[in-house]
């Protein structure tokens, strides 16, 4: 319906008005003006074919659009640029005219609507209101309530109140969403523009002189009105929107002075000579009583003034009263002839046109009514949900935040150049110092903060043997010291300026001990993280089961874990790369001071040192992973052979031995085990050679002699080494038919200590407890008081755990790997090779500690229990060495032992063993301890071993003197003195060296004081003590 | 208000900008924008054979062609990228095991080429040979860093003797020629090299390098009295 050429344009170069009820002379005008100007218009009003020809005073050329009221709520989405709006709320025909509270509220939305319009695009907005609106308003503040008594309680508003309530909410909008407002009310228009739809007392007696009527005057005809022509009131409107100081200002847009009725009625007379007399009327009017009113301050406040006169004003009224009438005479056909004639026709015409008159009125008021509340159910609907299509959404998006950005800078259009220059500036120097300096130390910070958060976190993942998971988290540690140290080198030209540049080169330093610190972390647990991936994928092929093949058995040939262990090999140069790397850094940390710092970064610093330093130990803790491919048979097929020992039926050995597990491992899986009580092995006796006879005899009271020699009376022999070499690779390959690698022991004690790791365990029926364990093994024995019955019951017991270890071996990895550790730090769990190959593999990787017999001198006790009848003990034994060393002034040095024990069983056998070198007449056994008629010296090819018999006695006491050292000659000596533990018990030392005068004794690094040295320790393992003497 | 929230809300912008900081990252160069040509920040590895031909994987990545010691020629890879490499040396046999496998993490520098020349035998032990690097200096007052896999060996530098009692020996060397070194010790093969490159240029290029030397000395198998 509307052209195309007024159809809204999508323009954004333009300045853009909106004129809100802008179809008419006023707006037109506005509208021209603002054209010409090189703006953009969009006339908003009811799209009417009347209205649109009012469009045809445009040329096609005129960037002007028509739109209806409706269109107000689409406009927020359609439009692209909006710099001015002009609502134009000063018309309506009658003020006192009552409308509902619905009306109300639905032109008071539109009016919300055009100012959010407004305030989105920031465009400034005016508003018109009428003077004589605001001059019946003031003139009663009870003007509402009477109407509101003269119908039904729903009708309380009026236009006049809808007029405050607009002039209210534009002031709302200008205080609180900051929006730039004014209000012109203005004076009833007159002159070319003039509407005769009002019922006003001007229009009626404009349009009685052109008909030639006489003048009516209501009541006294001194009522004052204010009046503005057309134009003046454009230009006046013009003015007010684009002054700078209007903003949030009322003005009255009218003549200086006020023209009561009767003065308009002389000056028609004056100007039309058709004009008839003036007459008087009285009229009971529900108006209120007009009083003085001072309107707003005006607008020539701000420089505008009225150029067109009131006599003029008037008359060119009074000429366009006469085209009105002639107009609506042709319109109805009646023909204008002469004057009388055309009085009488006018009239007939006049009654016509008033009829038609109040239909044009109510069409013009009413559908710009109708329209807005249509626009009100849009502005409705709008609120509820308005789907918009996903492109539509982008558009909008990138729209809004285009409006946004050039409200944002619009400022800078307000700046003078020299304002503009210090704006570039200042905002470079911004710049710089943001990009050299703030977003670096930003970055800085954010990278420390993940270190400093992740680093603490890494040692816990370190602990946990999670190598896969800690593998990442030191990637990103090392990332972010390594960016770190990328950004530091962008402050040298900084710290140079403040002459930090040393302490900038120191923390340099330390963060490049930081990086390769991770780095050297990284590297080890990329090299060990195939291990996490081995036991991940770890099945257990293992079966429990009690007959006469054992225990255990395979159940499946179990899967090829070769490549995940050639993996752990392949990348041995990580792990080797990464020790040196993460020692270096903690060496570096350990030798160089923090520079001067502000305390916060200062505390950084040095939490991150202790963090780094806290890493003790890492290639003891870690380097038994990276040969754990040749350990589990990548190569070649590995056999072990672990004795399992009773150590509740103590021997040197560490236990009784009760049972055996040889297990075969071949690329990662176990492919044969068996597990069986030892009471099942019989010993060929040819075999033994009588040096075997002599090992197993060194530490008996009563010698065995071959026939009576069974497995578990090996163990008398503590050294495993020299086990190993009694039973020869001969007689565990002719026994067993295969090549065992290594021999290993492993004392029930820490089969209690795997328990606590694993649930769900069951011997013979019983539940195992780890804390009541020797108690469920004994109810598990079930009175069977066999000592051979208990051997199949821990055999069993360890196949049940060994079983369930490898079940549990993915889910509680950390748990078993620190029982293990546990067992092999307390002497639980030895291993030693038998094959070369294998001697070399321990040895090279320090798996097999035997130190203190490689000491100078050393002591070595053992216990053994033979007693058939100590099968249900629920303690293990605890022991005493209270061990008194004198060292001579001739370097000699004599000890006295006295060993003390409990009582277990009918009888037990105390044995200590020396090196060859102790002189044997210097063995003295103290008789108040074990008689002399039940102790011996044994002597064997490289040791010395004193044996008791204990038949309920507790202690057994001896002395000897060892002149290996003995010199009078020289000034000092240097010696090692090894103390072995009693092997399967508690062990406390109790140790205390003399020395005689003249002499200084340093003991692992600590001078003695005149009076000597007293220790009591626990004993979890053997003890090597280095000690030099020296001749003072 | 309004402003005071608008402040915050840049203030915001600008610190998880900051935070962000992705112009740190950009590594700008101009050099390429206007055309003009700058080295390539690559490295070089050149391998050669004492004993058989040598095949070289680096990061699991097999390399064309060998290092032969019959034919003396190496194996030379031109564009390796800087940083820590895993390299691996194999003597090619057609039984698999018969010989030790070179594995070691070398560190690439940009400009410069390692060299590594090995002689390989069965055993680690019974194997000889050098890996020169070059390592940026920070503040060392040495330019050549000799580390050995064994400890008290003699070495000989340009014909000037020194004893050593560690496994490592720096010292200053000029970069204004080559240097013969011989490295000896009882029990062990002795092994003779020379470092630094032909061209004075390519020295030059060391200026600010130390020039690390990593030897392995092959265990004689019988003791030569």
């Amino acid at each position: 319906m509307i052209p195309k050429q007024f159809q809204l344009k999508n323009t954004i170069k333009h300045p853009t008005s909106i004129i809100i009820g802008g179809l008419n002379k006023l707006g037109i005008e506005i509208a021209d003006s603002l054209i010409k100007q090189g703006g953009y218009v969009v006339l908003v009003d009811a799209v009417t074919e009347k209205n649109i020809s009012k469009l045809d005073n445009f040329k096609s050329t005129d960037l002007v659009s028509f739109l209806d009221y409706t269109s107000i709520p689409h406009l927020e989405d359609d439009i692209r640029r909006l710099d001015y709006v002009f609502y134009f709320n000063h018309e309506s025909e009658d003020f006192t005219e009552e409308i509902s509270t619905q009306e109300f509220l639905t032109i008071s939305n539109y009016l919300d609507a055009a100012l959010s319009l407004s305030s989105k695009f920031d465009a400034r907005f005016l508003l018109t209101t009428s003077i004589k609106a605001n001059q019946v308003l003031f003139a009663t503040d009870d003007t509402a309530y009477k109407l509101s008594m003269s119908k039904s309680y729903t009708q309380a508003y009026s236009n006049m109140e809808m007029q405050r309530y607009s002039e209210g909410l534009v002031m709302e909008y200008h205080e609180k969403a900051n929006l730039n407002t004014r209000i012109v009310r203005l004076g009833e228009i007159i002159g070319d523009g003039i509407n005769f739809n009002q019922k006003t007392a001007f229009n009626e007696l404009i349009s009685a002189a052109a008909e030639g009527d006489d003048l009516y005057l209501r009541n006294d005809g001194l009522e004052n009105e204010w009046f503005i022509h057309t134009l003046d009131a454009a230009y006046g409107l013009i003015k007010a929107q684009f002054s700078k100081d209007t903003n949030g200002e009322v003005y009255s847009l009218t003549y200086e002075n006020t023209y009561t009725h009767l003065s308009i009625a002389y000056k028609i007379q004056e100007l039309e000579d058709q004009a008839g007399e003036i007459k008087f009327r009285s009229e009971d009017t529900s108006a209120p009583p007009i009083k003085i009113h001072k309107p707003a301050p005006n607008l020539t406040r701000i420089g505008w003034m009225p150029r067109i006169s009131f006599d003029r004003a008037v008359t060119q009224s009074l000429a366009a009263a006469k085209i009105s009438v002639l107009e609506k005479a042709t319109a109805n056909g009646v023909e204008v002839s002469n004057h009388n004639k055309s009085v009488n026709n006018f009239q007939n015409f006049l009654s016509l046109a008033k009829g038609d008159k109040e239909l044009v009125e109510k069409e013009g008021d009413s559908l710009k009514k109708e329209r807005i509340k249509q626009a009100y159910k849009t502005i409705q609907l709008q609120r509820k949900q308005r789907k918009k299509s996903f492109p539509e959404k982008i558009i909008n998006a990138f729209w809004s935040l285009f409006i946004f950005m050039a409200r944002t800078f619009s400022f800078i259009g307000k700046m003078s150049p020299v304002e503009f220059g210090m704006f570039i500036i200042v905002s470079v120097v911004f710049l710089i110092v943001y990009v050299a300096v703030i977003s670096p130390t930003l970055y800085i910070s954010r990278h420390a903060i993940t270190v400093s958060t992740q680093l603490p976190g890494l040692n816990e993942t370190f602990e946990a043997k999670k190598y896969d998971v800690g593998y990442v988290q030191a990637q990103e540690i090392s990332n972010s010291f390594s960016q770190i140290e990328n950004i530091l080198p962008k402050y040298k030209g900084a710290a140079k300026l403040v002459s930090y540049d040393s302490e900038l080169d120191d923390i340099k330093s330390f963060i490049s001990f930081y990086s390769d610190f991770s780095e050297g972390l990284q590297n080890i647990f990329y090299a060990l993280a195939p291990f996490n991936q081995y036991l991940k994928d770890f099945e257990n092929n293992t079966v429990l089961r009690k007959s006469s093949d054992g225990y255990l058995s395979i159940e499946s040939p179990g899967k090829d874990y070769v490549n995940n262990l050639a993996e752990i090999e392949n990348r041995s140069v990580f792990y080797e790369k990464g020790i040196q790397k993460l020692e270096k850094a903690q060496s570096s940390i350990k030798d160089n001071t923090l520079p001067v710092l502000p305390n916060q970064i200062r505390n950084l610093f040095m939490s991150t040192n202790e963090d780094i330093l806290e890493y003790a130990n890492v290639k003891q803790k870690t380097k038994v992973i990276t040969v754990i491919p040749s350990m589990v048979g990548v190569d070649k097929p590995t056999t072990y052979l672990f004795l399992i020992l009773d150590n509740t039926r103590i021997s040197p050995l560490g236990g009784e031995i009760a049972g055996y597990a040889l297990i075969t491992l071949q690329n990662g899986g176990i492919v044969d085990i068996e597990v069986k009580s030892v009471d099942d092995i019989e010993i060929d006796k040819e075999i033994l050679s009588d040096e075997n006879l002599r090992e197993i005899n060194k530490r008996r009271f009563i010698n065995l002699q071959p026939d009576d020699v069974r497995v578990s009376s090996f163990g008398s022999i503590s050294n495993l080494l020299e086990l190993d070499q009694t039973l020869s690779e001969s007689l565990w390959e002719e026994y067993f038919g295969v090549r065992i690698d290594a021999l290993g022991t492993i004392q029930l004690e820490a089969l209690q200590q795997m328990s606590s790791s694993l649930q769900n365990l069951m011997v013979q029926g019983i539940q195992l407890n780890p804390e009541n364990f020797l108690s469920d093994i004994t109810r598990a024995q079930a009175g069977n008081e066999s000592v051979a019955y208990k051997h199949e019951v821990i055999t069993e017991v360890f196949a049940n755990i060994f079983h369930e270890t490898l079940n549990k071996i993915n889910s509680n990895t950390r748990e078993i790997m620190l029982s293990i550790e546990k067992m092999a730090s307390e002497d639980m769990l030895h291993l030693v090779a038998i094959n070369q190959g294998f001697t070399d593999f321990i040895n090279q990787n320090d798996l097999y500690d035997n130190s203190v017999y490689r000491a100078n001198t050393y002591m070595v006790p053992g216990i053994l229990i033979e007693d058939p009848k100590v099968v249900n003990s629920t303690s293990y034994i605890n022991t005493t060495l209270s061990l008194e060393t004198k060292v001579k002034g001739d370097f000699s040095v004599e000890n006295s032992l006295l060993v003390t024990f409990p009582s277990v069983g009918s009888s037990q056998e105390i044995s200590i063993c020396l090196p060859e070198t102790v002189r044997l007449s210097s063995i003295k056994i103290d008789e108040g301890t074990i008689p002399s008629e039940r102790s011996k010296v044994n002597i064997s090819e490289d040791e010395i071993c004193i044996v008791g018999r204990s038949l309920g006695e507790t202690t057994f006491g001896f002395s000897w003197e060892d002149e290996t050292f003995k010199n009078t000659e020289s000034d000092s000596i240097n010696f090692t003195m090894g103390i072995g533990n009693v092997n399967g018990a508690r062990t406390e030392l109790d140790h205390i060296i003399e020395f005689e005068r003249g002499l200084q004794v340093n003991v692992d690094g600590q001078t003695l004081e005149a009076n000597g040295l007293g220790s009591k320790v626990v004993l979890n393992n053997d003890v090597v003590k280095n000690i030099i003497i020296n001749r003072q | 208000m309004k402003t005071f929230i608008r402040i915050v809300i840049l203030l915001l912008v600008l610190v998880l900008l900051g935070l962000w900081s992705p112009w740190l990252q950009w590594k700008i160069d101009f050099a390429k924008i206007f055309n003009v040509e700058k080295p390539d920040k690559i490295s070089g590895l050149e391998v050669y054979s004492l004993l058989g031909d040598l095949e070289v994987t680096i990061d699991d990545v097999a390399q064309e062609g060998v290092a032969s010691a019959t034919e003396d020629s190496g194996l030379i890879v031109d564009a390796i990228s800087p940083g820590e490499k895993s390299v691996t040396i194999k003597r090619k046999s057609e039984v698999s095991g018969a010989y030790w496998e070179y594995r070691d993490i070398v560190t690439f520098t940009e400009g410069l080429n390692t060299v590594i020349s090995l002689g390989i035998g069965p055993e680690e032990e019974f194997s000889e040979g050098t890996v020169i690097t070059a390592i940026e200096k920070t503040s060392e007052n040495y330019n050549l860093k000799l580390k050995a896999d064994v400890t008290d060996f003699n070495l000989e530098i340009d014909g000037v003797s020194h004893s050593v009692d560690s496994n490592e020996y720096t010292q200053v060397i000029g970069l204004d020629m080559q240097h013969t070194i011989r490295v000896t010790k009882k029990g062990y093969e002795s092994l003779e090299f020379t470092i630094l490159p032909e061209d004075q240029s390519d020295r030059d290029k060391l200026q600010n390098y130390i020039i690390n030397v990593d030897l392995k000395l092959m265990l004689q198998p019988v003791q030569i009295n």
